[in-house]
């Protein structure tokens, strides 16, 4: 038989009492947070997996913020592009338009001047702002206005080709811009033309005019041949070079420049404004990007710079020192002309053009002016040429003929040139409705195609919300089976806790009563 | 007749004895430390008579103290175990409390400043998101100085119990020394006569002075006890006591030693003190606290190095790079702050130590002594905590050189270094104390890359090129700035520029040439159809190392151009943002095998299992203790009814003793009154 100190008798009770009652208040601690581990010591490898689960879920939360933002701004571009598809449909259709037979030059004018409406209102939805004023086509500069008129009016793009990416998920990004460059500018051309820049390091005022392709044919044929760009530079002797942007310096085309006087090579013209350096500055350069994209912007004011200016008159071409060796032959819309004999003049010439009846059916007509002839055509292109146009072509006109025109380079046989066009008004102005009703498509078909990209991201962010929102509801179900109480077992505990407690508070009372001294 | 009335007179003066103890012991019932005592009685010498031996009362020879010196050791013994384990216990439930607690912990403020800077990515213009990335960033550095103060705080806390342990144990030696006269100078020790009350008293000391720390007792001549450490250290000999002390460490002035002083001799007893109250202070510190701190600062660490450098290569709003988001790591001053040269180094002591963070991802947490030997050119690295030697070799002459360790570098500077000197070196451990956000203006909080790439719209092939990355703005091996980037806003050798050509073989070659046409890259081969990277990405590589890396795919044509420019007015680029975004979930630590968070819920779960540990422990030692209580009282406890009994048994003896004395007295009588 153990002895049992009354001290033990006492002490035992009260720690016993103590413990029940620790006991009950960690039950009761669980029950009022609802959660089973209150410390990390209460489950040491629970809590470190409830602060991963914790970060996963601020982490998803955070990833869901963004997917609504995300989805946000897309569909802020998607709506600015579709009215940018609705401005440039509206410009086709007055595009169709202009392109009836029948219109005055004033309606001209005033389709023109609706489509430059048109072209502010497509300018204003390419420099669309979001909420906090950034403009949503410009890249990374988003301070700065996407497309902006430069000093020729024409608007031209300001940012860069950043795109701005968002997180949504782990590893999973979605572009959540896009950079004007890509949506308005690099859009097929229906014909390749050029892109000219002045240098940033030019000295200030030198500036060069967006020019334009004047003869397409030529043009084609050089592009077709080499791709290259070319380079302007103007030294401190008011002389022009032309070289190959990457070649080896060689000059392709020099003459003396005057400010504002228009240079023409290959096709292109364009204007050069400013004055030559001095001579101990740098040349004065220019870069010619020969492309096969046009803007958008660059479509419609081509067509509108068309619209206004381009009158539907004659085609005309001037022949000058007309010199034929004896039956040499003429071709003129591939109607032959001639033999001449040597000797022959410009008087027979406008004889032999005057008395062909297929071409007086096409209305084209010569004439003496000033002791030069003048071909006329109302309607069609004139194309002179010295060749037969056979396989191969039979050179049939031998004497030096010297022929000049608006839109061509001089046409010197002895020189090498064969043949060269001579656009008519009509048709000129046919071929830039239906080139402009092209590039139109191309834009649309470029925004589109953008849409259905933009489609495709929104898809993406959404299928990512779905998944976050069940992997948000799969962590909390893990965190709540690591944390949280199970209340029926902890009430249950609660009070079979409270029961021993009462029980051994009870029995302590009547133990600690029993005393021999009581009897005696 | 007068023999009667003696032998009653023994009975009566016997139990009255017998009365007086059980009264006692009734009466101390509550003391601690208290033994019940019992008399012990023996007949009185008989008489011889022819009839045979005739008895003569009884005698109280001793009045016994009942106690067993074995229980009364193994309840010492337990009691050391007890007082170590609540010590630990209650130490670590309170650090458990604060690196656990939501608000007080470190994950709440770690995941919402990198949520508020995924957030920040989706409108990096935007000034109040900025706004809310600065105070996040606050907000984690608030957290690391407050839970590294809540950590010193502790620690000073702990340093308190110590200093007062100390001085309860010396007065506890001081009283066990002089009972240990008292007892020794007892009349009646000869004779077997102990003085209980002394023993007891003596014994409750021990117990008390065993709660503070382990110690071993000895019995010597003259019922004298000698107490000493649990490594043979003597505390008290004979009526002499030793004095425990406390002071700062040599090692590591932050923390304490104990000392002990005997004689005039002061010796360090830091290794000695096991067990105890005072015993789990010092586990506690140095198994639980100085880890915390350690790897609190390893965490501070690798947080400010990542987001350093990846802030460093970003471009803030106003087009300037980056710089520090938080302090930077390698500060002078925190160089120095990580060696602690010992307070016994040898004169001349002029040592100039600094220890440099070079890769945090390699960096573990820990401390380590520097100790040199031989001519004091010979070094060993030594682990604090396994005491493995982990490097060791001979400084040069001069002496500055580099000694190497992973994720640290202990550069040895200058100074006279002595055989015996020792360096602590504790490259973690100020770093949260140390962290500070180093950014203070929105604005200059770097979201944007400082470089991007465009195509020339002259370019005729379907080459594109990506936004690039950003490696570095500096050069690792100089820390020097990268020749693109030293001077602000622009990209001083560019913008560069990309060509195509044709080698002359009808292969495609690529060329980079800077903002004067000089190849930095010359005609380096383009395969279509994959991604080619345009750098070099080894800062060995010299120009062709920018500090960028830029992939054109597809199929550019000869003649195509591509340009890298500064990032100049770029206020919508949140490619930075983006990359300081994942950093967040980016396994950046130990090695490349934990984030952020994962290395402080490694502190957390650490810590934890070591308080449920302690919990468990601290659980058996109490149930070891209650049961050799229980033992010591069986044997030594008062139980008021056993006495209440032998209050009635000795009160019936003394009653019957007196009627003996009253049956003489009648006899007397009888025989008086016959004889009248």
């Amino acid at each position: 038989m153990i002895r049992i100190s009354s001290q033990q008798v006492f002490s035992g009770g009260i720690d016993r009492i103590q413990d029940l009652n620790s006991g009950l208040n960690k039950t009761s601690e669980r029950l009022s947070t609802g959660k089973r581990v209150n410390r990390p010591s209460d489950d040491p490898v629970a809590a470190a997996r409830i602060l991963k689960l914790n970060q996963e879920l601020g982490r998803v939360d955070t990833y869901q913020r963004n997917a609504q933002l995300a989805d946000n701004r897309l569909k802020q571009e998607e709506s600015a592009l579709g009215s940018s598809i609705d401005v440039i449909q509206r410009v086709r259709e007055l595009t169709v338009q202009a392109g009836s037979g029948s219109l005055s030059a004033n309606d001209r004018q005033s389709i023109a001047s609706e489509m430059r409406e048109r072209l502010g209102q497509l300018a204003n939805i390419a420099n669309t702002q979001d909420a906090s004023g950034e403009y949503i086509f410009s890249g990374f500069q988003g301070n700065q206005q996407a497309f902006a008129q430069n000093v020729s009016g024409d608007w031209v793009y300001q940012g860069d080709e950043g795109q701005r990416m968002l997180e949504i998920d782990d590893g999973v990004t979605v572009p959540i811009s896009d950079h004007g460059r890509d949506v308005f500018e690099d859009i097929p051309s229906t014909e390749p033309t050029f892109i000219a820049e002045a240098s940033p390091d030019n000295a200030p005022g030198a500036r060069i005019s967006s020019g334009a392709v004047v003869d397409q044919e030529e043009f084609n044929a050089a592009y077709a041949n080499s791709k290259t760009d070319y380079v302007v530079s103007i030294d401190e002797n008011d002389e022009y070079t032309i070289t190959e942007r990457n070649g080896d310096g060689t000059a392709l085309e020099s003459g003396t420049f005057t400010s504002g006087e228009p240079i023409t090579f290959r096709g292109m013209q364009f204007e050069v404004f400013g004055d030559a350096p001095d001579a101990a500055d740098s040349p004065l350069e220019f870069t010619l990007k020969t492309t096969e994209k046009q803007s958008v912007f660059a479509s419609i004011e081509k067509l509108i710079y068309g619209l206004e200016n381009e009158v539907k008159g004659p085609a005309s071409a001037t022949v000058e020192d007309f010199a034929p060796n004896a039956g040499d032959v003429l071709y003129l819309n591939g109607e032959a002309l001639g033999p001449f004999d040597a000797g022959n003049g410009d008087q027979e010439l406008v004889d032999a053009v005057n008395a062909n009846t297929a071409l007086k059916e096409q209305g084209i007509t010569a004439e003496l002016q000033g002791g030069e002839v003048v071909i006329s055509s109302e309607g069609r292109d004139l194309a002179l040429s010295a060749e037969d146009g056979g396989d191969p072509p039979t050179q049939t006109f031998g004497g030096p003929l010297v022929v000049t025109g608006a839109k061509s380079d001089d046409l010197d046989v002895v020189g090498g040139v064969l043949s060269a066009n001579f656009k008519g008004g009509q048709q000129a102005y046919e071929e830039l409705i239906a080139g402009s009703l092209n590039n139109l498509d191309n834009a649309q078909d470029k925004i589109v195609l953008k849409q259905t990209e933009l489609g495709g991201r929104m898809n993406a962010v959404e299928s990512t919300q779905a998944f976050l929102e069940d992997s948000s509801v799969y962590s909390k179900d893990i965190r709540s089976q690591l944390q949280d109480v199970d209340y029926a077992e902890a009430i249950s505990n609660l009070s079979f806790q409270s029961f021993v407690l009462q029980a051994a508070q009870q029995s302590f009372a009547k133990v600690s009563q029993l005393s021999l001294f009581d009897r005696l | 007749m007068a023999g009667l009335i003696g032998i009653g007179l023994t009975g009566i003066l016997s139990h009255q004895a017998a009365l007086n103890t059980t009264g006692n012991n009734i009466t101390n019932a509550n003391t601690p430390g208290y033994s019940r005592q019992e008399v012990q009685f023996d007949t009185q010498p008989g008489r011889q008579t022819g009839a045979g031996n005739i008895g003569s009362g009884v005698s109280v020879t001793n009045i016994r103290r009942l106690a067993n010196e074995f229980l009364t050791q193994q309840l010492r013994e337990d009691t050391t175990l007890n007082g170590e384990q609540q010590a630990l216990n209650s130490e670590l439930s309170r650090l458990d409390n604060l690196l656990g607690g939501e608000t007080t912990g470190l994950s709440d403020a770690l995941n919402n400043f990198f949520a508020s800077l995924q957030n920040a990515a989706e409108d990096p213009g935007s000034l109040p998101q900025r706004q809310l990335v600065m105070s996040e960033a606050q907000q984690v550095v608030n957290r690391f100085q407050a839970m590294n103060q809540e950590l010193v705080q502790q620690r000073e806390s702990v340093k308190t119990q110590m200093q007062q342990g100390a001085k309860d144990a010396n007065t506890l030696l001081k009283r066990i020394a002089e009972l240990n006269l008292s007892i020794s100078e007892s009349p009646g020790l000869a004779e077997g006569k102990m003085p209980n009350n002394l023993l007891d008293k003596r014994d409750e000391a021990l117990r008390e002075l065993s709660e503070l720390v382990g110690i071993r007792v000895s019995e010597t001549e003259g019922s004298q006890v000698n107490v000493s450490l649990s490594n043979g250290q003597a505390l008290v000999v004979g009526d002499n006591a030793a004095q425990l002390g406390t002071r700062e460490s040599l090692d590591d002035p932050t923390s304490l030693e104990f000392t002990l002083t005997n004689g005039g001799r002061t010796v360090v007893a830091d290794e000695q003190i096991s067990g105890g109250k005072l015993g789990g202070l010092r586990r506690f510190e140095t198994e639980a606290l100085k880890p915390a701190f350690d790897e609190l600062g390893r965490v501070a660490i690798a947080l400010s190095d990542t987001m350093n450098h990846q802030h460093e290569i970003g471009l803030d709003l106003e087009g300037e790079l980056g710089g520090l988001f938080f302090s930077d790591i390698n500060d002078p001053a925190a160089q120095r702050g990580r060696v602690i040269a010992n307070g016994d180094n040898q004169a001349p002591r002029d040592a100039e130590l600094a220890v440099e963070i070079t890769d945090s991802k390699a960096l573990e947490s820990g401390s380590w002594t520097l100790q040199f030997s031989g001519d004091g050119r010979s070094y060993e690295v030594i682990d604090s905590v396994t005491g493995d030697t982990v490097n060791q070799g001979r400084l040069p002459d001069p002496v500055a050189s580099e000694i190497s360790m992973p994720g640290f570098n202990i550069r040895v500077e200058s100074g006279t270094f002595n055989a015996g000197d020792k360096f602590l070196i504790q490259p973690t451990r100020n770093a949260a104390a140390n962290m500070n956000l180093e950014v203070d203006r929105e604005e200059d909080l770097a979201f944007a890359s400082p470089v991007r790439a465009g195509s020339d719209q002259g370019n005729s092939g379907t080459g594109k090129i990506d936004q690039g990355k950003m490696l570095n703005v500096r050069n690792p091996f100089t820390n020097s700035l990268l020749p693109g980037f030293r001077s602000e806003g622009e990209l001083a050798n560019g913008p560069l520029e990309v060509r195509f050509t044709d080698d002359g073989a009808g292969n495609l070659v690529f060329s980079v040439l800077d903002n004067n046409g000089d190849a930095i890259i010359d005609e380096k081969p383009y395969q279509p159809g994959i991604s080619n990277k345009l750098f070099s990405e080894n800062p060995r590589d010299g120009d062709e190392y920018q500090g960028f890396q830029f992939e054109i795919s597809g199929n550019p044509a000869a003649g195509d151009i591509f340009s890298i420019e500064f990032n100049e007015n770029g206020v919508s680029d949140n490619r930075n943002a983006e990359f300081m975004a994942a950093l967040g979930t980016a396994n950046t630590m130990n090695g490349g095998t934990q984030s952020f968070t994962e290395g402080y819920a490694g502190i957390v779960e650490d810590v934890g299992v070591k308080t449920r540990q302690s919990q468990l422990d601290l659980d058996a030692g109490r149930t070891l203790l209650e049961q050799s209580t229980n033992q010591r009282e069986s044997v030594s406890g008062v139980n008021l009814d056993e006495e209440a009994g032998k209050l009635i048994q000795f009160q019936a003896a003394y009653n019957g003793s007196a009627k003996v004395m009253s049956v003489a007295q009648d006899l007397f009588n009888t025989l008086l009154q016959s004889f009248r």
